[in-house]
This record gives structure tokens, C-alpha cells and sequence, in this order.
């Protein structure tokens, strides 16, 4: 058992000690019953449902608390925490050593990043609104810079790719047993189909031609077919997943809250 | 003890680098440099709230292309293997390129985290409206603003733990006990994660109303992209499989299961039109980027 | 710095042509945005999604109800940055009919960014009072506090018309089908495929792919965005080519029994005899320049 808080002087109010005593102090109601847990969040679980049925004070109070959570944890565990304090503050300061560990040195240039991050405050004023656009274009500037580097590396090997071999090598059906290389008629129909999908939807995204010639606009008409074939894969394979997740808050609501059944 | 001494060693300060001891702060070499780019910078951005209208283009321009260039450098400069392996980009004065590379990614997450404050700021401005003037819905913004207050004051707490186990001021097995710990792991474990799923799972019901509503639209495309859809989801139900899984697989007649119909969809149709309309999103964000860097893209850079 | 190996990525197979492809494409780009600079008839074809945003702004107003607009759950980048682009000329339009607005963001960034283009769309209208600076709003930076959020918006408001174009994820669906519970007039666009056919089943008007790049040129016509999708088609023109020819190539590649001294070094497996697809020229191309 420690008690930090004897240790503390009262006049050093706000100092590590302090803080450290404040928050370590030990409760004896200090571990909630599972009971309660469980019925806490099975409640926020059925508000957030109500809105199945339609929009309600229920739902609008869990929604508000869903969002004040969110934010706050925003701000401490994904903003403060690991960006401000890991990335800025500590490189910026350093510390002292002790006995065990060494100095930090301080890198006191990123002082100057705070100023430009508070630039962007300048969006509510009328006169000085541009400052604003000093903060948002270095954001933007150091995003386009990456695209080049990124279709390299994304689009290029796809491209490649999409050049398939359309004439057999071997004049068979069945290539399941065939070492790998070998091109039996129904691969290369496969992929002359893979080519022609590829072009033809890509036809599609012809803008600057006004599609007057019959083979372009019915080459572009099969290939809004062709994407409604992939969308109606990306939807079953979709919809898979989130039924899982359904099935998982489903057994949380009966079997670990209501206990309606044996916990597997 | 040698090895404790050199463990131990501190790291040689240099004009960048300033040492932080155990002096008094404001005898610390470290504190008025922070303070000194603080005060230049406001200097900076006094003068630069005075630049004349016409220059205020070109200025907001230079910093979005020098920022751009940043990378499109890292990607063109030649490349070369040091004597550990090590891939460098040689670059002036002997220095490595690759070096800045972490330092830039920190920078501009840096001002991300800064510009959350504008979101909160638009939080406060709202919630906070409402709750002075009573408006309608006032105890919901005051919820929120409450739910959120107590999520920071335990986060920070529980971070301020975490700090004291790291410096060993307790075990962690204590820091557990804690009302801080316990708190936070209340508004955080089993109220936000709780709701993060059930919203996800929510999905489910708004998914079968969907599917629904566009199995009645009398279109070619919705009928064509559902019957897809049903095929596709047959080929994972282990009902649907069961019916055809007495076709042999190796034979022709394999051709005709579901789990083979549905994996043929998946590669040699849905494959290859997602490419295409992944490429031309990829020729999108390249136009995008090429305009952003260069100032054309009206939204963003100064009229 | 003492090196081993230098100028490894130009000594790697073919590297320069990749850099060469993305250049061609940036001066494609480029080329077009000059000519149509300079008033070289450039014509884009029609997007039918985008011709119904004037009703659907127009239906808002009757009814006296607010549209909707989310920019997706993406950071600042070009992204979110063309959704308020296009966010600007429906915007214009709603100040025109005097139709209430909301813009619900994800991003602290994005939201800046929005705030005042939108206040800026209001000033060009000449009614500045009218700016509401609480219809441009954060919700959250969560993405199912997000959702909550706007579902939330669109249900208490009972909004007329909703406008999704970004990014949109696992999200898209709650406040599509939220948006039809009320009975609004949906378009969407989403540069996240995966998530399209979901805003298909939900939404009135969706727009396919780079439809959404396109939009802002369809829309506003300004000669620097015309000239940029102009550019990107000649792109994608010689995409087309390219895997054409290279097909070819690859046809003969593959049907060329590799002698049998060279099979250890290009890692073919036990008994095979011909090079497999990403043993072929431009796919062993594109994968050599990789770090």
C-alpha cells in the first residue's frame, strides 16, 4: 500500500507528487461489479438500437454521451497522448537525467510549430483569414507530394498486371494440377475476360468525348454492367462481415447479459 | 559498473540540441531558446498579417509547393545502399534525406493535433450556445459536454499512471486499483468500445433494408448488381454449398458449384473493374495533387 | 557517407520507365490545363447525377427543410478537399433558393477549410448575414460517434436532400439508410469503392469512381479542372494501350519454354516449364524498382 498523498506538502499543490498522490489514491469500492458493466453498456446498446425505430430522447441522450466520450478521448488518448506529448512536447523539452536514465537533450526549434498550428485560428477572422491557409496548406502540400510516390507504387504493378497472356500454352481444359506457368485455354479465356472487363469499365471514365459513336456508348453501357457485377460482389462479401458483428452484440445482449443460455 | 556508467551517458548537446538539467528552469539554456522561436515567431506572423493583398497568393502558394516538393524529392533523388545495408538518399553536405523523413511525418501530425482544437472549438461554440440560451435540447449538449470532461479528466489521469509505473514510482498492479484506472477503464472500456460496436452492428439491420429496397428497383444495373450480390453470398452460406457439393470439383461439371461460380465472379470480374475504377481515381488524385502543389485548385488556395 | 552501393534506383532493371510513365501523365495533365487555358473547346460529357442537385436543392426548399452535406471521414488532404469544392456550388445554389444548410465534418482541418469556403460562398452571393457559422459544424472524430451524430442530425431535422461525397467507410451505410427513413433525395459519391454499391442501394443519384473528380469540373467549368480531366483521359487512353501491347508481348512470353539452365535463377518451381504471370516482363518490371 502506498500513500503518497501523506507525502505531499500541502504547499506543493499541483506539483508531480501531488498529482501522482491524487490520482493513485486507492478506494475500497474501487473494482465495479461486472453485473453493472454489463448492464451499463447493455443499455447504451438497446438506446443506440432504438433508432431502429425512430429517432427518440433515448437514443438522443446515448448519441450526445456516445460523442462527449469520443471527443474526450480524442483529445486526450489520440491527440494529446501519443502526437502532442510523445511527438512535440517531450522532443522539445527533454528531460534531466537521473541515476538510471540519461538526458534528453531539448529540441527546442519544434517551439515553432505552435505558432503555425495557432495560425489556423485566423479562419474566424475576416482580415487576417489567409494566415489561416499557412497551417492547411503545409498539411495539403506534404499530402500531394506523397501521390506521386503513391501511384508508383500502387497503380503501376496493377497495370502490369492487367497485361494477361491470352494465348494457351497448352491446349488442355483442367489446369488445377498443372505446374504453375502453364496456360490452359480456359485460363486464357479468363484472361482475355479479365483484359476486356478491365477496358471496357474503363471506357466508362471517358470524360472528354461526347460518346456519339454506337461502339463507345454501348462499350461504356457494358461497362457500368461489368462495376454493377463487382458492386454486387463487394455487397455479398459485405455483407458477411456484418452480420458477425451483429451475431457478436447479439450474444453479448443474451448470453452475457441476460444470461438466456450456457457463455461458450 | 562500467556498464551502468555507460548506460547512463548523456547525449552531446549542439546548437539544435540543448542540454535539460536539473537547474532551475529559468536559468536553462533550453527555456529561452523555446521561449526566443516563440516571441520570432509571433514576429514573423505580425509582419506576415501586414504583407500587402497582392503577395499573400504567392506566399500561401510557396508553402503548399515547398511542402510538396518535400516528398517528390524523397522520390526522385537517387538512392544508394551504406555500408550496413542501410538504404540512404545522399543529399547535400553529407547529410541523408531519409533522416528528414520521420521529422516531416512528425510535423504534420503535429498540426493535425493542433487543428483538433478548431473542432473542439466548434463543440464548444455549439453546446455551449445552447446550453446558456436553454435551448431546445440543452440537457443533451450538457451531457455531451459532460461525458466529455469526465473522459478527459480520467484520461489524463490514467496517462499521468501510466507515467508513474514507467518511472517506476508503482507497480502497475497498483496503478490498476486506482480510481483513476477503474474510471477509465468504465468510460472507456465498457461505455465507448460498447457503443463503438453497437453502432457497427446497427449496420445490419440498415443492411437487409437496403438490400431489400434494391431488390424492388426495376433496373437492369440494381438487378444485375443483386443477383451478383445473392450468388456471391451463397458461396459463403454452408447451406447453399451443401447443394452442390456433390459435383466433383476436379471434373467439368466442378465449374458449376457455387463456391466455384462465386470465386470466379470475385477474380475475373469483380477484380478487374474495381482496377479500372480504382485507376481512374488514382489519375483523379494525381490531377488533385498536381493542382494543389501548383496553387490552380480554387478551394485552397487564397482568391 | 561511405556508400556500397550507388544510384541503385536508376541501376535497378528499368526504373526509369516508371518514372517516365508518371511523368507523361503530369505533363498530360499540364498540357491540357494550358490548352484549355486558352480556350481550346474542351467538352466533357454529361454526369446524370449531378444534373438532379438543383432539384434536389429546390425540393429542400419547398418542403422548408436544411440539406445535408458530409465530407467524408478523411483527413485534410485532395480528398475532402474536391468534396467541398463541389460542397461550394451546391451551397451557392442553396443560397439562391435560401435553403438552410449543414456540413457535418470529421476532421478539426477539414472543418476550418469548409467553415470558410462556406462563409466565402455566402459573401460572393452578396448575403454575408445569412451565414449561419453553426451550419458548418465538427461532430466527431470518431468514426461511429460520426455516425451517431449525423444520423442523429438527420433525423431531429428531418433534412430534405443529403450530399455524400469523400471518403466514406463502414459508416456510409447508417446515414444513407437514416437519410431514406426521412424520406431525403441522396447523393453520394465515394472515391472508397468497397463502399459504392451500399450508396447504389441507398441513395437516388450516386456517382461512379473519379465521376466524383469530374464533378467539379462538370459544375463549374473552370478551364484548369476541364483541362485536368482531359489530361487524366489521355491517361488512361495510353493505359489502355499499353496493357493492350504489352498483352501481346506477354502472350508470347509465356507460351516460351524457358531453357532449362535458367529455371534455378528465375525460381520456377518442380516441373515447370513456362514463366507464370508475375515472372513476365513488365510485371517482374514493375515489382524490380520496389524497396
Amino acid at each position: 500500500m502506498i500513500d503518497l498523498l501523506a507525502q505531499a506538502q500541502p504547499d506543493n499543490v499541483f506539483t508531480r507528487a501531488w498529482w501522482d498522490a491524487l490520482v493513485t489514491r486507492e478506494e475500497s469500492w474501487q473494482i465495479l461489479p461486472t453485473a453493472f458493466k454489463f448492464t451499463v453498456a447493455a443499455i447504451l446498446t438497446v438506446g443506440l438500437y432504438s433508432l431502429l425505430y425512430r429517432e427518440n430522447r433515448f437514443y438522443r441522450f446515448v448519441e450526445h454521451l456516445f460523442i462527449g466520450l469520443a471527443t474526450g478521448f480524442s483529445v486526450v488518448g489520440i491527440v494529446w497522448e501519443p502526437v502532442l506529448h510523445q511527438k512535440w512536447w517531450v522532443p522539445m523539452v527533454g528531460a534531466a537525467g537521473t541515476d538510471e536514465t540519461a538526458m534528453k537533450l531539448a529540441y527546442w526549434p519544434w517551439a515553432v510549430v505552435l505558432p503555425i498550428g495557432v495560425l489556423a485560428f485566423f479562419v474566424f477572422s475576416k482580415k487576417h483569414g489567409w494566415l489561416s491557409r499557412i497551417p492547411i496548406g503545409i498539411i495539403l502540400g506534404l499530402w500531394a507530394g506523397q501521390q506521386f510516390n503513391a501511384f508508383q507504387n500502387r497503380y503501376l504493378p496493377q497495370l502490369a498486371d492487367s497485361a494477361r497472356p491470352f494465348i494457351p500454352n497448352q491446349f488442355t481444359l483442367s489446369s488445377r494440377l498443372d505446374p504453375s506457368g502453364t496456360l490452359t485455354v480456359p485460363d486464357a479465356i479468363n484472361n482475355l475476360i479479365v483484359m476486356a472487363t478491365f477496358i471496357v469499365v474503363l471506357s466508362y471514365f471517358l470524360y472528354s468525348f461526347e460518346q456519339q459513336s454506337k461502339l463507345f456508348q454501348r462499350s461504356a453501357i457494358a461497362g457500368r454492367w461489368l462495376l454493377m457485377v463487382g458492386f454486387g460482389a463487394i455487397f455479398g462479401t459485405t455483407m458477411m462481415t456484418r452480420f458477425s458483428l451483429f451475431i457478436d452484440r447479439a450474444y453479448f445482449l443474451l448470453i452475457e447479459w441476460l444470461k438466456l443460455g450456457p457463455i461458450a | 559498473m562500467n556498464w551502468l556508467i555507460a548506460q547512463v551517458e548523456s547525449p552531446e548537446p549542439g546548437f539544435w540540441g540543448l542540454p535539460h538539467t536539473d537547474a532551475p528552469l529559468l536559468t536553462q539554456g533550453f527555456f529561452w531558446a523555446i521561449v526566443g522561436s516563440l516571441v520570432g515567431m509571433v514576429v514573423v506572423i505580425f509582419f506576415l498579417a501586414r504583407v500587402p493583398s497582392n503577395f499573400r497568393r504567392p506566399i500561401a502558394v510557396a508553402f503548399v509547393f515547398l511542402a510538396g516538393m518535400f516528398y517528390v524529392l524523397e522520390w526522385v533523388l537517387p538512392r544508394g545502399k551504406d555500408m550496413s545495408g542501410e538504404t540512404v538518399i545522399p543529399f547535400l553536405f553529407g547529410s541523408n534525406y531519409e533522416d528528414a523523413v520521420p521529422v516531416v511525418a512528425n510535423l504534420s501530425q503535429i498540426i493535425f493535433g493542433l487543428l483538433l482544437a478548431l473542432g473542439i472549438l466548434s463543440i464548444f461554440r455549439v453546446h455551449f450556445g445552447r446550453l446558456f440560451r436553454l435551448e431546445k435540447d440543452w440537457f443533451f449538449s450538457f451531457v455531451l459536454l459532460g461525458s466529455m470532461a469526465v473522459m478527459i479528466v480520467f484520461g489524463l489521469m490514467n496517462w499521468s499512471l501510466d507515467q508513474a509505473v514507467a518511472r517506476e514510482a508503482i507497480t502497475s498492479e497498483q496503478a490498476s486499483r486506482t480510481i483513476a484506472a477503474q474510471g477509465f477503464q468504465f468510460v472507456f472500456f465498457d461505455m465507448l468500445q460498447n457503443l463503438d460496436a453497437a453502432m457497427f452492428s446497427l449496420i445490419a439491420f440498415f443492411i437487409l433494408s437496403a438490400a431489400y429496397r434494391a431488390f424492388r428497383i426495376k433496373s437492369i444495373e440494381a438487378t444485375i448488381m443483386m443477383a451478383t450480390a445473392l450468388v456471391v453470398l451463397m458461396s459463403f452460406i454452408p447451406i447453399f454449398l451443401a447443394i452442390t457439393n456433390w459435383l466433383p470439383a476436379d471434373q467439368f461439371v466442378g465449374n458449376f458449384r457455387v463456391d466455384t461460380i462465386g470465386d470466379w465472379i470475385l477474380d475475373t470480374i469483380n477484380a478487374p473493374a474495381l482496377r479500372a475504377i480504382d485507376l481512374g481515381l488514382g489519375l483523379g488524385i494525381l490531377a488533385m495533387a498536381i493542382r494543389i502543389m501548383l496553387g490552380l485548385e480554387r478551394g485552397v488556395s487564397v482568391d | 557517407m561511405e556508400l556500397q552501393d550507388y544510384w541503385l534506383q536508376y541501376k535497378l532493371e528499368w526504373g526509369w520507365v516508371e518514372y517516365g510513365t508518371i511523368l507523361l501523365v503530369v505533363a498530360f495533365i499540364l498540357y491540357n490545363i494550358v490548352r484549355a487555358g486558352r480556350g481550346k473547346g474542351v467538352t466533357i460529357r454529361r454526369i446524370p447525377g449531378l444534373d438532379q442537385i438543383d432539384e434536389a436543392v429546390g425540393r429542400a426548399t419547398e418542403v422548408g427543410r436544411p440539406i445535408l452535406m458530409v465530407p467524408g471521414l478523411g483527413v485534410l488532404d485532395g480528398i475532402t478537399v474536391q468534396a467541398i469544392t463541389i460542397f461550394s456550388s451546391i451551397v451557392r445554389t442553396a443560397v439562391r433558393f435560401g435553403t438552410p444548410i449543414r456540413l457535418l465534418n470529421y476532421d478539426g482541418a477539414v472543418y476550418a477549410v469548409a467553415q470558410e469556403i462556406v462563409r466565402d460562398v455566402y459573401l460572393s452571393e452578396g448575403v454575408p448575414e445569412q451565414f449561419d457559422p453553426d451550419s458548418v459544424r465538427f461532430v466527431s472524430d470518431r468514426q461511429f460517434a460520426f455516425a451517431a451524430g449525423v444520423a442523429g442530425v438527420i433525423q431531429r431535422e428531418k433534412v430534405a436532400a443529403t450530399f455524400f461525397m469523400g471518403a466514406f467507410y463502414a459508416e456510409s451505410i447508417i446515414m444513407a439508410e437514416n437519410a431514406n427513413m426521412v424520406g431525403a433525395i441522396q447523393v453520394a459519391a465515394t472515391t472508397q469503392f468497397i463502399q459504392t454499391p451500399f450508396f447504389i442501394a441507398t441513395c437516388d443519384y450516386v456517382l461512379l469512381g473519379d465521376e466524383f473528380y469530374a464533378a467539379s469540373a462538370y459544375l463549374g467549368r473552370q478551364p484548369v479542372l476541364l483541362g485536368s480531366l482531359v489530361g487524366a483521359d489521355w491517361a488512361k487512353m495510353v493505359f489502355v494501350m499499353f496493357v493492350l501491347i504489352a498483352a501481346i508481348a506477354h502472350s508470347f512470353e509465356a507460351r516460351t519454354p524457358v531453357p532449362a539452365d535458367e529455371r534455378q535463377d528465375l525460381g520456377f518451381a518442380d516441373g515447370q516449364i513456362y514463366k507464370d504471370r508475375p515472372q513476365l516482363f513488365f510485371g517482374k518490371m514493375t515489382k524490380a524498382s520496389r524497396f
